[in-house]
């Protein structure tokens, strides 16, 4: 028994370390089972009274994957050019072909969208210099500044842009209120979310994918619209003769729809939601279906998905359902329409459905010139109607804003102005008089949430440049309960198998070989719990491989004693020899199986990264156990019980 | 029990059935990843997919076909688990529409078509064009990221003929394998699409083809020591027999773990553990007759000078 005594120490310190790491998890699940037997109240007097001891179980007991625990995994991008295009000024043609360019490489190939736009740039003007776009006295940037110069001061403000849109989404999370998220970030441009126990996916997404812009724009000239949207009719329209009577059914159109053209004052801010009224509009003219006029001959393709609507005093372009928003939105990127559109104009949706219909969205004729930016704005709360009691956004605004605003309000009483949130145009009242307060406030609203999602996006603070979702990845809870039973019956069945055949195939020495694997499973878990890592599906199925592939030391063992006790050695000298001579084989099979799974961890993400975990903690684990442990087990067995071991 | 005491067949005499049946399962690979290619998933494609659970009874066909309009593309529909479908729809470079929309779509076409259909969203997978253009990338250098690693361990551990042997026994297996895939895509029930999972699978493949395989070059190291007078192939022989046992209670052990996340793994986890029962296989057999061999004939055309 030679050493033996270390080997026992450090087997009694290891298994002692995974039950201390293992015992908030195992108690978690007592915990979890007890409260399951609890009514309702008695639940939540238990949760209460023990809140911070359960937080602190929770806290250190084995993390669940997203896949097993349900929960949404997102990742975002920054639009870097969109960045490069905000900060740039004196842009010309030179400038937007460089940064297409760079932004279509950055698609292409992996290169920071920074460096692919100085790169193009100097291929494209040898002698061109970025400051010329760029300048910014606190960075030192001047007319002079080389574009190695220019290039540091765009890096730097890129990392800016993206530490500003983690704490960004830091907020908007935690204000959403989900326990445990995990907010980080990946490579230059990206973060990526994890939020536990998460079922509103369409909430979230736009809670972290909003930009959170916000600004007061005036609306186009009604009269200039309507002759603007006529002619983009008569671009789409097949034959002039169709051309004729489309344009009639629009004056139509028009002749009945000044009638409604009432305002209605609401509190405070002397502002009317036009919306409302475009919709009783819209129901009082009971205009025919799109598409029905053109069913004779060739459809207009835009009018077979809108219902225009341009008429006096309003800016409003047409009525299209939600599903036809993205092939209105084809058409009118036409570069011919674009030419069409009144200068100085954009024509943007509104962000939710026209009230009293299901599912239909206008599009308005916005100016491009944002008049105030959500930037003045200091405070936001939501509030109800006094009237219809429909829930809004009420804002106050700095004084600098408050100065504008009041100046802008005072210059276009009787005018509309549309209230734009990440380009969507969520209200678009008349100015009744002049606001001085500076308060101001979003209507037009689906729901109480929705007005707390917007508080909450503004509160966050703006991001400096758009974020995109490029990876999305939800798992609603009940496939992540059904994920845990069939790993757990995976497990239990795959141990069972296995134990049974080692026992048959090595009788006393399989049973041996058997407790070491048992054991193998709880250190794995203990490590896991150790360093904190996240048990995911791929995780388990990890560990279940591992109980098959971890008994291969012990076979390796096993077999060398057969073969050494068949040359005529005792049991002793045969053991002794079997773990010597294949102990080599071992350390180089499990080595390399034990480089697949860094290559695995440092490649993937996610489950897969979870499964590379599991893998080697299984591998060091089965290493220690087949090699160690069991010897211990046989070293007492045969030389102090002085045993006849059968190893088959 | 024993199984294989004492063995002693001619295996390495033999070794060229090994080539007939390896040349021919590579050629019918190598001919099908041509000519059918390989299913890529999301991850590595971008796209929409989603678990779209309680459907009632519902025939895939006919959900493809009612969806193929409002999505505007012909998506993939199949059967996952007892009550749910698995639906993926690609996503176009410049496709506005959010997920969102594409979920609200698939939710209320199914809901409309088959009356009496309750469909909720269990499982969500977006991934955008340029990050599975990432991913992808990922996996190309994990998988040649391995085999160097692997040569490289080997060349430092044996020699240069052992890490020529035991590469070739692994892109053997992984070519075989994802020529399965190929073959097999579409015509079993599950999903046979590369995506990570798959990805995470061959690895673990190569990984345990290599155990093998180091296990019976380690034997030979041994034996080329203890036995000097024997000839190399004889030796190699020795080595394969003396360690067939082993390997065939490895590979029993493994094959029963594998099956069993086949079988009780539920949905998610089908195609991997698929890819892993038929690499244990592939794995066990290629250290025997390819990672061996090659060194044997390494060792036959370096060793016989003119």
């Amino acid at each position: 028994m030679q050493g033996n005594g270390f080997k026992l120490g450090l087997t009694i310190f290891f298994v002692g370390l995974c039950g201390f790491y293992l015992f908030p998890s195992v108690q978690n699940l007592y915990v979890s089972y007890q409260m399951d037997q609890m009514s309702a109240e008695e639940r939540q007097e238990y949760e209460r009274e023990n809140q911070q001891r359960l937080e602190s179980i929770r806290e250190s007991s084995l993390n669940l994957g997203l896949d097993l625990q349900g929960g949404m995994h997102v990742t975002l991008q920054m639009q870097v050019s969109s960045l490069l295009d905000q900060l740039a000024s004196n842009k010309d043609a030179a400038f937007r072909e460089a940064l297409n360019a760079a932004s279509e490489r950055a698609q292409q190939e992996d290169i920071s969208v920074v460096n692919a736009f100085v790169q193009e740039f100097e291929s494209r003007n040898p002698d061109g210099r970025l400051s010329r776009y760029y300048r910014s006295e606190p960075d030192n940037l001047t007319r002079r500044s080389s574009n190695d110069e220019v290039q540091d001061y765009l890096s730097s403000r890129v990392d800016d842009a993206l530490d500003t849109a983690m704490q960004i989404v830091r907020n908007r999370v935690d204000r959403y209120g989900v326990t445990e998220p995990s907010i980080q970030q990946q490579g230059s441009r990206r973060v990526s979310v994890e939020l536990p126990g998460v079922e509103e996916e369409e909430r979230v997404r736009n809670l972290l994918e909003s930009a959170s812009q916000l600004t007061f724009h005036l609306m186009g000239e009604p009269q200039q619209l309507q002759a603007s949207v006529q002619r983009i009719i008569d671009y789409y329209e097949p034959t002039a003769a169709d051309s004729a009577r489309i344009a009639e059914a629009s004056t139509d159109t028009t002749g009945q729809a000044a009638g409604s053209d009432t305002s209605e004052a609401t509190e405070g801010t002397a502002l009317a939601t036009q919306s409302q009224q475009d919709a009783e509009s819209q129901e009082g003219t009971a205009l025919s279906e799109p598409g029905s006029e053109g069913s004779s001959g060739p459809q207009n393709p835009l009018l077979s998905v809108m219902q225009p609507l341009p008429r006096q005093g309003s800016p409003t372009v047409g009525y299209v359902q939600g599903p036809d928003t993205a092939q209105v939105n084809d058409l009118i990127r036409d570069p011919e329409v674009q030419n069409m559109i009144p200068s100085g104009v954009q024509f943007l949706w509104t962000g939710n459905p026209v009230p009293g219909t299901d599912n239909t969205y206008a599009l308005l004729a916005v100016r491009d010139e944002a008049e105030l930016t959500g930037d003045v704005i200091t405070e936001a709360s939501v509030t109800f109607s006094r009237q219809t009691n429909e829930p809004k956004v009420s804002m106050a605004m700095n004084s600098e804003g408050a100065r504008i605003w009041g100046r802008v309000t005072k210059a276009n009483v009787g005018e509309q102005v549309a209230i734009v949130l990440d380009g969507r145009v969520y209200s678009y009242p008349n100015i009744e008089g002049p606001i001085m307060g500076g308060r101001t406030e979003i209507s037009g609203l689906e729901s109480r949430q929705e007005a707390q999602d917007i508080v909450t996006i503004l509160q966050s603070g703006s991001m400096q440049a758009p974020v995109d979702i490029i990876e999305e990845r939800t798992v609603g809870p009940s496939l992540g309960e059904a994920s845990i039973r069939a790993g757990l019956i995976s497990v239990i069945v795959g141990l069972l198998l296995v134990v049974l055949f080692m026992i048959m195939y090595y009788h006393t020495a399989g049973v041996v070989a058997d407790v070491a694997l048992l054991l193998n499973v709880i250190l794995i878990l203990g490590i896991l719990a150790g360093f904190n890592a996240t048990l995911t599906l791929p995780g388990i199925a990890g560990i279940v491989l591992t109980i098959g592939m971890a008994v291969d030391a012990n076979v390796l063992i096993y077999d060398r004693v057969r073969e050494e006790q068949a040359t005529g050695k005792t049991l002793r000298a045969a053991i002794s020899a079997g773990y010597e001579q294949s102990l080599s084989a071992i350390l180089d099979a499990n080595i390399t199986t034990f480089f697949m799974g860094v290559i695995l961890y440092s490649f993937g993400v996610g489950p897969v990264q979870g499964f590379a975990v599991t893998l080697m903690a299984g591998i060091l684990s089965s290493l220690f156990t087949a090699i160690i442990v069991t010897r211990l087990i046989f070293d007492y067995m045969v030389e102090e019980r002085r045993m006849d071991v059968s190893y088959g | 029990m024993r199984l294989f005491e004492n063995a002693d067949y001619s295996l390495v005499s033999s070794r060229r059935i090994g080539y007939v049946i390896s040349g021919t399962l590579l050629a019918v690979s190598i001919i099908s990843l041509l000519v059918r290619g390989l299913a890529l998933g999301i991850d590595f494609r971008g796209g929409y997919e989603f678990v779209v659970g309680n459907v009632g009874d519902v025939q895939t066909v006919d959900v493809r076909a009612a969806l193929s309009g409002p999505l505007g593309s012909q998506p993939e529909v199949k059967t996952y688990g007892e009550t749910s479908l698995l639906i993926r729809a690609s996503r176009a470079e410049d496709d506005e529409a959010s997920t969102t929309e594409v979920q609200n779509l698939i939710l209320s076409t199914i809901q409309e078509e088959f009356p009496g259909s309750n469909p909720e969203i269990e499982k969500t997978s977006v991934v955008g064009p340029r990050f599975a253009e990432d991913l992808r990338q990922g996996a190309i250098y994990a998988v040649f990221g391995a085999l160097a690693v692997i040569f490289l361990y080997i060349l430092v551990r044996f020699e240069w003929r052992y890490s020529v042997g035991a590469v070739a026994a692994l892109m053997h297996d992984v070519t075989i394998t994802l020529g399965l895939f190929s073959i097999l895509a579409g015509v079993v029930p599950f999903s046979l699409q590369i995506d990570q999972g798959i990805i995470a699978a061959f690895l673990t493949i190569v990984g345990y083809s290599l155990n093998d395989t180091v296990v019976v070059f380690d034997r030979v190291r041994e034996y080329v020591n203890l036995f000097k007078t024997e000839s190399f192939p004889t030796i190699v022989n020795k080595s394969i027999n003396a360690t067939l046992s082993r390997t065939v209670v490895t590979s029993v052990t493994t094959l029963i773990v594998v099956t069993v996340l086949f079988v009780f793994g539920g949905e998610v986890l089908r195609g991997f553990s698929f890819a892993l029962i038929f690499g244990v296989i592939v794995g066990t057999y290629s250290s025997v007759f390819v990672a061996s061999p090659t060194i044997v004939e390494l060792h036959r055309r370096l060793e016989q000078p003119a």
